[in-house]
């Protein structure tokens, strides 16, 4: 049996299963080269978007922007107490 | 194991994820606590390893706090974290008063999808790293980084009076 996952993939995304694998259909009876390694939530997410799912370039991901910083400054409460640990 | 020193490390950040991410103060501290207790007790099946506890720590609280959530119908977004409860002084007048700052990003995630303010919050307040960001919500490090992205780009438009750009 050909099971075409780029189907299964759209399906699942348009029905809001974000998690649908390929690797789930992997032991299903007549499934004989279930290979893939994707999450077609991930790859529907990315189409559906419009937005590239791979290409974020590092210097957006620094912690040390201005967002950042605000956001750093303003979570900056004490933890509570150590509770005691016998 | 050193829970002592994995709680100093950890401690911190775990309560101010839980601020960030909805919960008051109060809740966030008892929640802290609770979680560290519950490591305490697992601590013969645990490797002495601080990220991998620090991942424990989030994903126990995590739950700790969707059992609360589901159990108290007061949990809203935009509690107020009272000065009294965060140890500030004097009321919130200025975008350089902590609280208010607080409030304005409570708010801000709070208008964020969920996937988004998680992934942002996590790696920026929980200072956890993408892989481990990645183990913690099931999906892979480029949509993790898709995600903090994302998150960066609808928060500078949420918070654009803050000149955050």
């Amino acid at each position: 049996m050909d099971i075409n996952f780029s189907n299964i993939g759209i399906k699942g995304g348009i029905t809001g299963a974000n998690n649908v694998s390929a690797e789930r259909f992997a032991d299903k009876p007549g499934v004989t080269s279930a290979t893939a390694n994707l999450t077609i939530g991930e790859h529907i997410a990315g189409i559906s978007s419009g937005e590239p799912v791979a290409e974020v370039p590092a210097s957006a991901l620094t912690r040390g922007d201005k967002l950042g910083m605000l956001v750093d400054a303003a979570f900056n409460l004490p933890p509570p107490a150590m509770p005691d640990f016998k | 194991m050193n829970i002592e020193a994995l709680y100093k490390e950890i401690a911190p950040r775990l309560t101010n994820w839980l601020v960030a991410s909805g919960s008051s103060y109060h809740e966030a501290c008892d929640l802290v606590q609770s979680t560290f207790l519950k490591i305490w007790k697992m601590r013969s099946d645990l490797h002495d390893s601080g990220s991998d506890v620090s991942g424990l720590a989030f994903t126990i609280a995590r739950n700790l706090r969707k059992n609360q959530v589901r159990d108290d119908a007061r949990m809203t977004f935009v509690d107020e974290i009272k000065d009294e409860d965060a140890g500030t002084v004097g009321p919130a007048t200025s975008a350089s008063d902590a609280e208010y700052l607080r409030r304005r990003l409570k708010e801000a995630f709070s208008r964020l999808p969920p996937i988004l303010r998680e992934a942002y919050t996590l790696f920026q307040i929980g200072q956890m790293s993408i892989r481990d960001i990645a183990n913690q919500t099931g999906v892979s490090e480029n949509l993790v980084k898709v995600r903090i992205f994302r998150a960066k780009e609808k928060l500078r438009e949420i918070l654009s009076d803050l000149d955050v750009t």
